[in-house]
């Protein structure tokens, strides 16, 4: 007995070394000179049959102008993306440049020290990169005043949200005007939900479309929670950080947190979709439906869906979709968002070579000579795609997105400055130029820019409220015919979970924001 | 006569009860395999039933519309299914063989060994690191095989069921002056078949439904699993959709137009592939399965 315990201590010590070993092995060499291969991770629809060929042929060309540099690409599909990167860097493997875009929270990963601090690198060895996107895009990107990732340039304004309908019916049957002024009224005075003038509108509307016989599936459930409860305030750049709390302002301009799931704040919204359900304007199984979204922007489909837009959604969406749509519009600016970039290339802890990479990153991206760029995101010419212009192209095996199947082809959003990309087939004319000039331009700050909420002083009540608010979404669909006991018990269980708390604590780092601002 | 009424009572009783569990199980395969066949539309509008309301091969098609990857797939699958059934099997028992054996001087410390991992393993990350860093067994057929020679608990079973051998077997043989290697081959390996059958099974099964090895080792195409493969385009779509509905709002430019997500159909029939030929196979081991199964409770 005693001769196993002491094995099993020496084991134990055994493993806790290794363990020890293992962890102080990463490497900070930054030579310049030399042979130096960059593995780069990137994210795609996976490696496709001609994608050894093309990163080949990507490398001869990228001699040319940075000679001793080859680039090892593996592309990763997405839905693997995070797993797989997880455990690469928690195994310390040698990567020099890694997609860090939505798949992985980009924060946390900076927070558990998994990339590099790019500030001097990006000014140094990519000033052309650093000045190609505004300040502010930059500063979405800082954790604690430092960069860690270098956003590949695309559309970076929130686009607003507002309601879809069929523009045929709509100017038959709906007094649209009304429901946008109402929409456009809410979103200016920060109100959490629609008024009853606006609910008035839907509800005739689809109510005269059942009396005059056209085939529709009702009202859309999806994003139902941005016209009537409190989260929908991050849809306007009003950002409240939690979803049962919403934000005023007074006169001082000082946010103040209220309790989104106080009484009258929100009966109305629960009110108005009770009766919307019970007249059968929304599908009856919407609780339990797999796929809510797939009768949106369907001929005979949904007849109001609630969605993000812009300048060309409507011409681009009567397209798809075959029939001509209309925007009703509910908020008329773009607002920078507060999070960081959906898409971004960082270079991680275990890059053996920042400087390179960097400077890779500055010919990749180098709007003088777009080639290198664009090999990576649609092949090889005539092999690929077709030039049918100076800047036009048409890619052969796929429109749109390319897939597995596709003989190679990546997300241009994936790899780098997206507006250096050819125009295929798949664009609409003028489409990046109105994006880059007039949306990411003129994008003006939310309410709440440059606050960061840390959810962890109150993370297993926000936990517990969200878990009582999944309970609770017949509410939000109208499918209870005892709505007002239900919408009790449901207030009652959040204030039990420690909404209070919540507030306070929204409201503690709120004031703690403000005052910096405001010193 | 009235005993006999009784007693045709109860069986009734039991089989109707024995029906139902069964249907609980065979139901859902059915519906399966129904909502395969059924044209997509029809699923949507109608809901499941189990004989399909329109019939349609259709998902089968689009499935089987770049045969080459589903061919790769059921290759490397049935080889390494295969392989490391047959080759784990042989491993197991011989590993076990000498633990079973009361006069195997080292038996303490190699049953601590063995033991010992099962409990306090090293979980992923440092599995990770051997695989790729040390052994080199990523993108790979041998990542498939090698790390699934020798499951722990198996050799326990099997251990267990060689000591319920009748030792007189081993006496005579030894008097008769039969080397051990010889006992094994030709006395333990015939009496085991049961347990043997078993554990080929087990694995055979096991190998047969993991992806996740291919997920964290496989980078080159042709060397998915096939469970991986289906899981992946499952996933892919999934999650493409996922996001652009999450994120709506400041997801920018990422379209996502072109990339619908597979409809229920298709992952329906997805699962007949996959498991179809697994199902098949199951019928001809289940003779030996059910004994195998009990072979590690009982001694003597």
């Amino acid at each position: 007995m005693k001769k196993s315990i002491k094995l099993i201590a020496a084991v134990l010590a055994c493993v806790m070394v290794l363990g020890l070993c293992a962890c102080g092995g990463s490497q900070t060499a930054t030579d310049t000179d030399g042979e130096v291969t960059l593995k780069w991770l990137t994210a795609g629809p996976g490696k496709q049959k001609d994608s050894d060929l093309v990163w080949a042929t990507f490398n001869e060309k990228l001699a040319e102008k940075m000679p001793n540099t080859q680039v090892e690409i593996e592309a990763l599909p997405f839905a693997d993306f995070a797993e797989k990167w997880r455990l690469m860097i928690a195994a310390n493997e040698t990567i020099d440049i890694a997609w860090s875009g939505y798949a992985v929270n980009y924060t946390d990963e900076v927070k558990k020290g998994g990339y590099l601090e790019l500030n001097d690198l990006l000014t140094q060895y990519a000033p052309k990169l650093y000045k190609s996107m505004p300040e502010w895009v930059w500063d979405l990107m800082e954790v604690d005043g430092k960069i860690y990732g270098i956003p590949c340039y695309q559309m970076m304004a929130s686009r607003p949200a507002g309601f879809k309908v069929f523009k045929e019916d709509a100017e038959k049957y709906m007094d649209y005007k009304t429901l946008e002024e109402e929409l456009l009224k809410k979103s200016e005075a920060g109100n959490p939900v629609l008024s009853e003038k606006a609910f008035d509108v839907i509800e005739n509307y689809l109510l005269a479309l059942n009396a005059n016989g056209v085939p529709n599936k009702g009202f859309a459930p999806y994003n139902i929670a941005f016209i009537g409860e409190a989260e929908a305030q991050s849809d306007y750049g009003l950002s409240s950080p939690v979803n049962t709390v919403y934000l005023e302002y007074d006169e001082t301009g000082r946010p103040i947190a209220k309790d989104g799931c106080a009484p009258d704040v929100t009966d109305v919204f629960y009110k108005r979709m009770a009766g919307i359900y019970q007249k059968g304007l929304i599908r009856k199984d919407v609780l339990t439906a797999s796929d809510i979204r797939a009768d949106e922007g369907v001929i005979g489909g949904y007849a109001m869906w609630y969605h993000a837009y812009d300048k060309f959604t409507e011409q681009q969406e009567s397209l798809q979709i075959g029939k001509d749509i209309k925007v009703i519009h509910g908020e008329e600016k773009y607002i920078r968002p507060t999070g960081p970039a959906a898409t971004n290339n960082s270079l991680p802890r275990s890059c053996s070579n920042p400087v390179r990479a960097m400077q890779f990153l500055e010919v990749l991206n180098d709007p003088a000579d777009t080639s290198l760029y664009n090999m990576l995101v649609y092949g090889i010419e005539d092999k690929h795609y077709k030039k049918v212009g100076d800047n036009k192209i048409e890619t052969l095996d796929y429109v749109g997105s390319p897939t597995l199947d596709s003989g190679y082809g990546i997300q241009k959003w994936v790899i780098g400055d997206s507006f250096n990309a050819y125009m295929t087939q798949g664009d609409v004319e003028g489409y990046d130029e109105y994006v880059k000039t007039d949306m990411n331009a003129n994008a003006v700050a939310g309410n709440m820019e440059g606050f960061k909420f840390d959810k962890t002083p109150v993370k297993t009540e926000l936990a517990q409220i969200d878990s009582v608010r999944k309970e609770f979404y017949g509410l939000r669909y109208g499918t209870y015919t005892d709505w007002q006991a239900k919408l009790k018990e449901y207030r009652e269980k959040v204030q039990k979970c420690g909404q209070q708390k919540v507030i306070a604590e929204v409201q503690r780092q709120l004031d703690a924001w403000y005052d910096a601002q405001n010193k | 006569m009235l005993k006999n009424r009784a007693y045709y009572r109860s069986q009734a009783i039991i089989n109707v009860v024995m029906v139902l569990i069964s249907m609980l199980f065979v139901l859902p395969l059915i519906l399966l395999i129904s909502s395969s066949l059924t044209d997509a539309e029809a699923l949507k509008d109608g809901g499941y039933s189990l004989i399909p309301r329109s019939f349609s091969l259709a998902a089968y098609q689009s499935i089987f519309s770049n045969p080459q990857q589903i061919i790769d797939g059921y290759k490397t699958t049935i080889f390494v299914s295969v392989t490391a059934a047959l080759a784990g099997t042989f491993v197991m028992c011989l590993t076990a063989y000498p633990l079973s054996r009361s006069y195997f001087p080292m038996k303490k410390v190699y049953n601590w060994f063995i033991f010992f991992p099962m409990l306090f393993s090293g979980g992923m990350i440092p599995s990770y690191i051997i695989n790729t860093q040390y052994l080199n067994l990523d993108n790979t057929y041998w990542i498939y095989i090698l790390p699934a020679l020798c499951s722990t608990w198996n050799v326990i079973i099997i251990k267990t069921f060689f000591l319920g051998l009748p030792n007189e077997i081993f006496e005579s043989a030894k008097i008769d002056g039969a080397s051990e290697l010889s006992i094994f081959f030709r006395f333990v390996l015939p009496l085991s078949k049961p347990v043997i059958a078993t554990m080929a099974l087990t694995t055979l099964l096991g190998k047969w439904n993991d992806w996740n090895t291919a997920l964290l080792y496989i980078r080159d195409t042709e060397l998915y699993s096939l469970q991986y493969l289906l899981q992946r385009i499952l996933r892919e779509a999934e999650f493409i959709k996922q996001m652009s509905y999450n994120t709506e709002i400041n997801m920018g430019m990422i379209d996502v137009g072109s990339q619908q997500a597979a409809p229920e159909v298709i992952r329906y029939a997805m699962c007949i592939v996959a498991a179809g030929p697994a199902l098949c196979i199951f019928p001809f081991f289940q003779k030996y399965f059910a004994k195998g199964l009990t072979v590690g409770s009982v001694k003597g």
